[in-house]
C-alpha cells in the first residue's frame, strides 16, 4: 500500500514537472504581446480603475522597455499610478520613474510628494524602496528635500530602511554641493550603526564616494576601522569586496608598513621579490594584523570576486608567507584547477603565476596541479606552463617539470602547447649547469627528428642553452670544446635536407658564435653552402651573406693584427680563401631579388672593403656580443586583472602617520526604537514618526554639523528603565521638536542611545515586545493619516 | 560600474535588457561585437578605454553586462559573479530549464528584480535569490495551483506526520529573514532534504614499460605511474524545510583530508575547522554547500582499474578495464575511452570484448561501453599503424571518462545529518532525507 502510494506520489511529481513546462510556454504565448497593443490601448489600460488592467498596462510598458523600445510616451499615464496600493504596480512605476524622470522633470516632480508619503508606510521594505527610488530620481531641484528625507530614514527603526538610506546617500552625493557635508555626517552615523547590514551599506557607499572626498574624509573610517574588520566575515559578498578594497587602501595610507626580520637579525621593509628570503618573521602593526586576520576566514568564500579582492589585499599588504599561513594558496589552486572551467580559472592561474614570480615556494608543493591535460584549452595550458616555468626555479622539483615539458612538446598533438613547452624548457636552462646540459642534449636529439615551428623553437632552446654556457663559464676550455663540438654537430645537420627557416636560424647561430669559436666552424659551413646559394630560400641567402661578413670580419681582424703593412695585407687577402668566398657571396647578394639582402650587401661592402679604418667599425658592428635573451614566457595577462592588483596607494611616509589612538572605536549608534524592532519583532516593525511638511525654509540655512557622537551620552538613561508611557512621551517630544525647528538637535538626542552592554540589542528581546509593536504600528497608521491631512497646509509653511 | 544588463537567446537576438540610465547604450549597439567574438577568447569585449562588456553563455541564453569604470580599476570578477547570481535568480523565480520565452513573459518581474539587484550607482545590491524572494514576491497562478495539489499528493508515508501539524498561519509577505540566504516564513507540508555528493577525478598516468632484465612475472607487465591525480567535489543540497532549522552534517574519515573547501555563507566555518562537520541553517531550495578538492587516495583512478600494455611483438596495445568492487556501486553507467594518435596513424582493432569501438579518422578512435557490471572485464586490443609506411606505433594518449552513481572516488560518505534545532518546525515532523553519490569523471589520461 505504502509502496503504491509512493509510486503515485512520484508519478504526480513527474506530471507536475511536465505541467509546469507546458504551462510556462503556454502562458508565455498567451500573454498579450505588447507589440499588438497600440499606444492608446496601453494608455487606456493604465488609466483604468481596475488594478488588473493597470498591471496589464504596466507589463506592456515594461516589456516594451526591456526590448529596447522607448517607454517615454506613456510617462504621464504611468506616473499617475504612483499612488496605487498594489505593490507590484508600485515597484514597476518606481523603476520606470527613476529611469525617465530626468527627461520629464516637471511631471516627475508631481509624484515626489506621493513617494515621500510612502516613507511612512508600515512595511519597512516599502519604506526602503521609496527612499531608494526618491534618490534615484535625477532632478537636481529635489536634492534638499531628499537630504531631509534621508536624514529621517537614516534613523528609521528598521535596519532595512537605514540600509536603503545608506544606499540612497551614495546615489545622490555630489561632491561640491552644499548638501555634501550633511550627507557625510549622516553616512558617518550609519557607519557606526548597530546593524551589520546597515554598516555594510554604509561601507559600500563610502567606497563609492571616497574618490570624491578629500583625505579628510577618511576620518570617518578611523573610528570604525576595527569594527569593520570584525564585521568583515559577516558582510555579504559585494560588501566584502569593497570593504577589503577600502581596508587595503586604508592600511597603505594610515598604517606602518610591516617589516621582515631575517634569520640574520636584519630588519627590512617588504622586498619586491622573496626568492632569496626563505627564513623570516614578519612584524605587523596591531591594526594591520587585525585587518589581515579578518581576511583569513574569507579563504573559504564561494565568491570569486571576494577571493580575488582578498588575494590582492594580501599581496599588497603582507609577504607571500601570509598567503600560505592563511591557506589562500589552496583556495587559489582549487579555483585554478576546478573541473568546470570559468573565467575565474584564468584569473586564478594568472594570480598564481604572479605569486610564483614573487616567491616560488608558495606553490612548490602543489606543482603537480599545474600539469597540463591534453584537453586543456590553449589559454589554460599556456597559463599553466607559465606557472611551471617559474616553479622550475626550485631545484627540488625541476626534474619533474622538465620531464613533463618534454612530454608536452612531443606527445600532445597541439602546436601551441608544444611551442610554449619548448620555450619553457629554454628558460629552465638557466636554472643550473646540469639542467642546461640535459636540455641541450635533449634538444639536439630532437632537432634531427622534428620539423616546422617546433624545430625553430628547439633551435631557440639550443641557442639559449649555448648562450647560457658561454655566459656562465666562457673561459673554461672544457665548456669551450663542448660548445664547439655542439656547433659542429649542428653544422653537419645543415648538409642534410632542411627547411629554410630552420636553416637560416642555424646559420645565424653559427655566425653569431664566430668570435667565440675562433672561426672554427663558420668558414667550412660557408664553403659547403656557397655552391647552392642560388637555390636557397631568401632567409637563408640573407643569413649566408651575414655569415660570410662575420667570418671575414673576424679573419680581417686577425690579419690586421698580424700584419701592419697595408700592401702585404692586401696581398694576403687576395690569396685568402675566406676573403674570396666573402667576395663571391657579396657579388651574388648584390644581384639578389630581395631588397633586404641587396641593401645589406651594399652596407657590408662599404664596411669591409674600405680598408682598416672601416673594418674596425665593421667588427664592432658584426661581432658585438649579444646580451642574454629574455626568455619569453607566460600568456598575455588580462589587463583588467593586472590593473586591479597593482593599483593601490603607496605606503604612507611613517612620519605622517596618525597616532593609532585615532582608531579608538567610536560608540555604536543605537536607534532608540531599534531595540523594540529586534529579532522577535520580525512580523511588524514600527513606522517612523510622521513626515512633516518640507519647505525650502527648512533647508536653506547651512546645516549645523552633528554634535560629536558621544556628547548626548549622559543625557539619557537606558531605554530599559523607561516605562512605555515614558517611551512614547519622549518619542513624541522628539517628533515635535523636529516639527518645531529645523535644528538638528532632535536627531542627535533621539538616537544617542549608546550603551555598550546593549551592542547586540537584537538578542535582548523583551517579553512585551508584541504589545509594543502593535502599538507602534497603530501609531504609525494614525500618523500617516494625520500627515495626509496636513499635506496642503504643510506645503505652504 | 554595471551600466546595463542584456539577455539574449542563442541567435543573439535580444530577450531582455535593463539599463541604469537613459543614456546607456541598447543591446543593438553591442550585438555585432558579441556575435563576432571568437569562442576561444576570454568573454570580455573592450568597447573603449572606459567601457567593456563581460558576458557568459548558458545553454539557452547569454547574459551580457556592460561595465564602466570611471576612476580606479574595479574588481574584474564582479560582472561574472553578478551574471551567475542573476542566472541563479532567474532559475529560482521562473524554474528550470531557463528559456527565452519564460524571460519574455516575465519581463515585469525581472525588471523589479534587476532594480533590487543593482543600485543606482551600478553596484550589485541584493543578489541572493532567497533574499530577493522576500523583496519581490512572485507566485504565478499556476504555481499556486500546483502547490495546493502537491500538498494533496503529499500523502507519502515519510511525510504522513506532517498532516498532524496545525495549518500554518498565513505567511506575511515582504518580511526580511534573520538569515540573508533564507526566505522568511518558509512553510512546507512535505519536509524533505536531498543531498548530492558529486565528484570528478582528474588524473594522469605514465605507462612504465616492463623491466626487460627482470624475469619475475609481476614486473613483465607495464605499470601505470601516477603523474598527478586530484579530485574535485561538491555537495549540492535541496532543502524543503519549514521554519529555520539548524542542521549538522557529519562525514566519514575522508573529510579530514579535504583541503580548504569553499563554503556557502550559511556554513559555520569554525565548526568545520574543529570537527569537520557542516553546521548550517540551510538556504531554501537549491544550493551548493561546499566545494572541495583533495588528492586522490593512493593516486587511484576511482572505481575503474585500468591496465594498459603497450605494443610488443604483435604490434598491438591492450587495454583492460576492471571495476573495483566498491560498496554502493552496482554498475558504471557509461565509459568512454578516446584513443588519440598522431594524425598520420590509423587504429585497427583486433579484439573488443564488450562495447563499441569506432575509428573516427585522423588518428582518433573511441571505445564506448554502457552499463558495465563489476563482473565484466572489458578488453580492447588494437594496433596503431602508420597509413603510409605501415610502421607500428603507440597512441599519443588515451582519455577515459565515466559516470556512475553509488559512491565517489574519494570515498567520502555522509555519516549522518541531524537537526540540531528546529525553530518554527513542529517536533513531530521528521523530514525525509535523501543522499546520492555521483561520480562524473572526464579527465583520466593514460600516456603510453
Amino acid at each position: 500500500m505504502a509502496d503504491s502510494l509512493a509510486r503515485l506520489g512520484s508519478m504526480f511529481e513527474q506530471a507536475k514537472d511536465l505541467t509546469i513546462e507546458a504551462a510556462m510556454s503556454a502562458s508565455a504565448r498567451l500573454s498579450e504581446t505588447p507589440q499588438s497593443l497600440r499606444p492608446q490601448e496601453i494608455s487606456t489600460l493604465l488609466n483604468s480603475r481596475s488594478d488588473r488592467d493597470i498591471v496589464a498596462g504596466m507589463k506592456c510598458v515594461v516589456s516594451l522597455i526591456s526590448r529596447g523600445e522607448d517607454g517615454l510616451p506613456y510617462f504621464a499615464d504611468v506616473v499617475k499610478n504612483v499612488t496605487t496600493h498594489n505593490q507590484h504596480i508600485r515597484n514597476l512605476v518606481l523603476v520606470y520613474l527613476t529611469r525617465y524622470a530626468e527627461v520629464e522633470p516637471d511631471i516627475a516632480l508631481l509624484s515626489i510628494n506621493s513617494i515621500q508619503k510612502s516613507l511612512n508606510d508600515t512595511n519597512p521594505i516599502h519604506r526602503s524602496r521609496s527612499i531608494r527610488s526618491l534618490a534615484g530620481i535625477r532632478i537636481a531641484s529635489i536634492l534638499p528635500i531628499l537630504v531631509l528625507s534621508i536624514k529621517r530614514t537614516s534613523s528609521d527603526p528598521s535596519p532595512v530602511v537605514r540600509t536603503a538610506s545608506a544606499v540612497a546617500i551614495g546615489q545622490i552625493y555630489v561632491d561640491d554641493d552644499p548638501s555634501a557635508s550633511q550627507l557625510l555626517e549622516l553616512l558617518a552615523r550609519l557607519l557606526a550603526d548597530s546593524s551589520t547590514q546597515v554598516v555594510a551599506a554604509a561601507v559600500r557607499t563610502f567606497h563609492h564616494i571616497h574618490h570624491d572626498i578629500d583625505d579628510d574624509g577618511w576620518r570617518y573610517i578611523h573610528g570604525n576601522f576595527r569594527r569593520i574588520c570584525r564585521l568583515l566575515p559577516q558582510f555579504d559578498e559585494w560588501t566584502q569586496v569593497v570593504a577589503i578594497e577600502l581596508g587595503t587602501a586604508y592600511c597603505r595610507r594610515f598604517l606602518p608598513q610591516p617589516t621582515l626580520t631575517l634569520a640574520t637579525g636584519e630588519v627590512i621593509n617588504l622586498p619586491q621579490y622573496y626568492h632569496t628570503f626563505s627564513d623570516y618573521t614578519v612584524d605587523f602593526d596591531h591594526d594591520l594584523q587585525l585587518f589581515l586576520s579578518a581576511l583569513k576566514p574569507l579563504a573559504h568564500t564561494n565568491s570569486d570576486a571576494v577571493l580575488l579582492a582578498a588575494t590582492r589585499s594580501l599581496l599588497n599588504l603582507a609577504p607571500p608567507s601570509t598567503l600560505v599561513s592563511y591557506k589562500y594558496h589552496l583556495a587559489l589552486t582549487r579555483a585554478a584547477t576546478a573541473a568546470q572551467s570559468s573565467q575565474f580559472q584564468f584569473v586564478a592561474l594568472e594570480l598564481i603565476a604572479r605569486i610564483c614570480r614573487l616567491d616560488y615556494s608558495v606553490f612548490s608543493e602543489r606543482f603537480r596541479y599545474f600539469f597540463v591535460f591534453p584537453n586543456d584549452s590553449d589559454s589554460v595550458a599556456s597559463a599553466k606552463l607559465a606557472i611551471l616555468t617559474t616553479l622550475s626555479a626550485n631545484p627540488n622539483i625541476i626534474k619533474y617539470i622538465v620531464e613533463e615539458l618534454k612530454h608536452y612538446a612531443l606527445h600532445y598533438n597541439n602546436d601551441v602547447v608544444a611551442d610554449a613547452s619548448i620555450r619553457a624548457l629554454g628558460s629552465c636552462c638557466q636554472v643550473s649547469e646540469e639542467w642546461n646540459n640535459h636540455i641541450l642534449a635533449w634538444a639536439l636529439r630532437q632537432v634531427q627528428r622534428t620539423s616546422g615551428s617546433l624545430l625553430n623553437q628547439l633551435l631557440n632552446v639550443v641557442r639559449l642553452a649555448l648562450h647560457h654556457k658561454m655566459t656562465v663559464a666562457s673561459e673554461d676550455p672544457k665548456v669551450k670544446s663542448e660548445i664547439v663540438s655542439t656547433l659542429y654537430k649542428l653544422s653537419l645537420l645543415l648538409q642534410g635536407d632542411m627547411e629554410g627557416e630552420a636553416k637560416a636560424t642555424m646559420i645565424w647561430m653559427i655566425g653569431d658564435m664566430t668570435v667565440y669559436t675562433k672561426n672554427q666552424i663558420g668558414p667550412d659551413v660557408l664553403r659547403q653552402q656557397i655552391a647552392t646559394f642560388a637555390d636557397q630560400s631568401e632567409d637563408v641567402r640573407y643569413q649566408l651573406l651575414m655569415l660570410a661578413a662575420k667570418v671575414f670580419s673576424f679573419e680581417l681582424d686577425r690579419l690586421t693584427d698580424e700584419i701592419d703593412d697595408t700592401e702585404e695585407l692586401q696581398r694576403q687577402l687576395d690569396d685568402n680563401r675566406i676573403h674570396n668566398m666573402f667576395k663571391h657571396v657579396l657579388y651574388l647578394a648584390k644581384y639578389d631579388n630581395s631588397y633586404d639582402t641587396r641593401d645589406r650587401a651594399r652596407m657590408i661592402d662599404v664596411l669591409l672593403n674600405r680598408g682598416p679604418q672601416e673594418s674596425k667599425l665593421a667588427s664592432l658592428f658584426l661581432q658585438v656580443p649579444k646580451p642574454f635573451p629574455e626568455a619569453d614566457i607566460g600568456a598575455k595577462g588580462d589587463q583588467h586583472v593586472d590593473d586591479y592588483i597593482t593599483t593601490v596607494p603607496d605606503w604612507a611616509d611613517p612620519a605622517t602617520l596618525p597616532d593609532s589612538s585615532v582608531r579608538e572605536e567610536i560608540p555604536v549608534v543605537e536607534n532608540q526604537i531599534t531595540s523594540f524592532a529586534g529579532q522577535g519583532d520580525k512580523r511588524k516593525s514600527p513606522s517612523p514618526g510622521p513626515l512633516t511638511g518640507i519647505s525650502s525654509a527648512d533647508v536653506r540655512p547651512p546645516p549645523a554639523p552633528l554634535p560629536p557622537m558621544d556628547k548626548g551620552n549622559g543625557n539619557h538613561t537606558g531605554y530599559k528603565l523607561q516605562s512605555l508611557d515614558e517611551f512614547f512621551g519622549s518619542d513624541d517630544d522628539e517628533s515635535e521638536s523636529e516639527e518645531g525647528s529645523s535644528e538638528d538637535s532632535g536627531l542627535s538626542s533621539s538616537d544617542e542611545e549608546e550603551d555598550d552592554e546593549e551592542d547586540d540589542d537584537d538578542e535582548e528581546e523583551e517579553d512585551d515586545d508584541d504589545s509594543h509593536s502593535s502599538d507602534e504600528s497603530e501609531r504609525g497608521a494614525v500618523d500617516a493619516l494625520s500627515s495626509d491631512d496636513d499635506d496642503d497646509s504643510d506645503a505652504s509653511v | 560600474m554595471i551600466e546595463a544588463v542584456y539577455i539574449s537567446d542563442t541567435n543573439a537576438s535580444l530577450v531582455f535588457e535593463y539599463q541604469q540610465r537613459l543614456s546607456s547604450p541598447g543591446y543593438t549597439s553591442i550585438k555585432s561585437m558579441v556575435l563576432a567574438h571568437p569562442e576561444s577568447e576570454p568573454p570580455i569585449i573592450a568597447i573603449n578605454h572606459d567601457y567593456y562588456v563581460a558576458f557568459e553563455r548558458f545553454a539557452s541564453i547569454t547574459i551580457s553586462v556592460l561595465c564602466g569604470s570611471k576612476s580606479d580599476p574595479v574588481n574584474p570578477m564582479i560582472p561574472f559573479v553578478f551574471i551567475h547570481r542573476l542566472f541563479t535568480a532567474i532559475k529560482e523565480y521562473f524554474g528550470t530549464p531557463v528559456s527565452p520565452t519564460k524571460i519574455e513573459a516575465n519581463s515585469d518581474t525581472l525588471t523589479s528584480i534587476m532594480a533590487e539587484m543593482i543600485d543606482q550607482t551600478g553596484y550589485p545590491l541584493t543578489t541572493d535569490a532567497n533574499q530577493l524572494r522576500d523583496l519581490i514576491p512572485y507566485e504565478s497562478f499556476l504555481s499556486k495551483l500546483l502547490s495546493t495539489s502537491s500538498s494533496i499528493v503529499a500523502e507519502h508515508p515519510a511525510a504522513k506526520l506532517a498532516f498532524n501539524q496545525s495549518p500554518p498561519p498565513p505567511s506575511q509577505p515582504n518580511q526580511v529573514s534573520a538569515y540573508p540566504w533564507r526566505r522568511s516564513n518558509v512553510r512546507y507540508t512535505h519536509n524533505e532534504m536531498y543531498i548530492d555528493v558529486i565528484e570528478s577525478i582528474a588524473a594522469m598516468y605514465q605507462v612504465v614499460p616492463p623491466l626487460s632484465s627482470s624475469s619475475s612475472s609481476s614486473s613483465s607487465m607495464a605499470r601505470l605511474y601516477p603523474v598527478s591525480a586530484h579530485i574535485d567535489g561538491s555537495i549540492a543540497f535541496v532543502s524543503h524545510l519549514t521554519g529555520e532549522p539548524r542542521l549538522e552534517m557529519s562525514f566519514n574519515h575522508v573529510a579530514s583530508r579535504i583541503q580548504l573547501p569553499s563554503f556557502h555563507p550559511c556554513i559555520d566555518i569554525a565548526k568545520w575547522d574543529k570537527q569537520c562537520v557542516l553546521n548550517f541553517v540551510p538556504p531554501d531550495g537549491q544550493s551548493t554547500l561546499m566545494e572541495y578538492q583533495l588528492e586522490a587516495p593512493n593516486h587511484e583512478s576511482g572505481a575503474i582499474d585500468i591496465n594498459y600494455q603497450p605494443s610488443t611483438a604483435t604490434g598491438e596495445f591492450e587495454l583492460k578495464l576492471q571495476i573495483k568492487p566498491t560498496p554502493g556501486l552496482t554498475k558504471v553507467d557509461t565509459i568512454t575511452i578516446d584513443i588519440i594518435c598522431a594524425e598520420e596513424m590509423a587504429i585497427k582493432p583486433s579484439r573488443c570484448t564488450s562495447g563499441d569501438f569506432s575509428y573516427k579518422g585522423n588518428g582518433k578512435g573511441e571505445w564506448t561501453l554502457r552499463d558495465v557490471k563489476p563482473t565484466a572485464l572489458p578488453l580492447l586490443q588494437a594496433a596503431v599503424i602508420n597509413t603510409e609506411t605501415d610502421a607500428r606505433g603507440e597512441p599519443l594518449y588515451l582519455r577515459i571518462s565515466y559516470q556512475h552513481k553509488g559512491c565517489v572516488p574519494s570515498g567520502l560518505k555522509i555519516d549522518s545529518i541531524r537537526m540540531v534545532s528546529h525553530k518554527g518546525m513542529p517536533d513531530s515532523v521528521k523530514p525525509y532525507k535523501g543522499v546520492k553519490y555521483i561520480t562524473q569523471t572526464s579527465d583520466i589520461v593514460i600516456r603510453p
